[in-house]
């Protein structure tokens, strides 16, 4: 049983890490932060690809 | 240097700075290491991409950054995969973009930048990579210090005991699931 994972590949899970890991993949719910967090991202995306940059302004300054 | 008001994000560029972030806290000294001697090779190389924050005018002295870059989960488990009705789980290997590298400046903590930085991957994961290529999982190897931040932007944490109790649990986001 183990987590390996290096900066630039993959993350190799056995033993109870693997079987855990399906667990939450089969029986997890999408969090509502993830859907924000690429609801969020999709505005810097879209405006990365038509523009090649975006300004960000902070929200707490 | 005060930090600046507004910052622009953008790939890595040959001439932007990339020596003056300060992080804070020695944990954080690969992440400068990273930006400093790496990060620009492997942007150009194609092993990774990152993207950085940068002041609007002026100086391109670099504030912030993620770096991102194809992986993949592999599954060794002792489930049989008839027994896993999740489709995901019947390969031993699924693809994932990997969060490899994140940080802002400490002078711009708290501001919401690293927030827009993983929004602009797990975007980038599920917006062009998931539908052309196949991408099921946006990953990161977080460190302790980072895991509240990764929760809450949406991460799930692997839940046993040597991954939560581990320097760099695995966190990860099922992309396959959001409908956005």
């Amino acid at each position: 049983m183990a987590v390996k994972s290096t900066v630039f590949g993959g993350a190799h899970l056995s033993g109870s890490e693997a079987e855990k890991f399906q667990n939450q993949v089969k029986y997890g719910r999408p969090k509502q932060a993830a859907k924000e967090t690429v609801k969020r991202g999709k505005r810097l995306r879209d405006a990365l690809k038509a523009h090649g940059s975006v300004v960000l302004r902070p929200r707490n300054p | 240097m005060p930090p600046p008001q507004q910052l622009r994000l953008r790939e890595i560029r040959a001439g932007d700075i990339v020596d003056k972030i300060s992080l804070g806290h020695r944990d954080f000294q690969p992440l400068k290491t990273f930006l400093r001697v790496e990060a620009k090779r492997l942007h150009e190389i194609n092993i990774s991409k990152t993207y950085v924050l940068v002041p609007v005018s002026g100086s391109s002295r670099v504030w912030g950054y993620i770096s991102l870059t194809n992986s993949q989960i592999t599954l060794d488990g002792e489930q049989a995969p008839e027994d896993c009705r999740e489709a995901a789980c019947r390969y031993d290997s699924l693809p994932a973009i990997k969060i490899a590298r994140m940080a802002v400046d400490k002078a711009l903590r708290e501001q919401g930048y690293g927030r827009d930085l993983v929004g602009l991957a797990a975007s980038i994961a599920r917006t062009d990579v998931m539908p052309n290529v196949g991408c099921r999982f946006l990953i990161t190897d977080a460190k302790q210090k980072s895991v509240k931040f990764y929760e809450k932007t949406g991460f799930t944490m692997l839940g046993t005991k040597i991954n939560k109790e581990s320097k760099h649990p695995l966190m990860f986001i099922d992309l396959h699931k959001l409908v956005i």
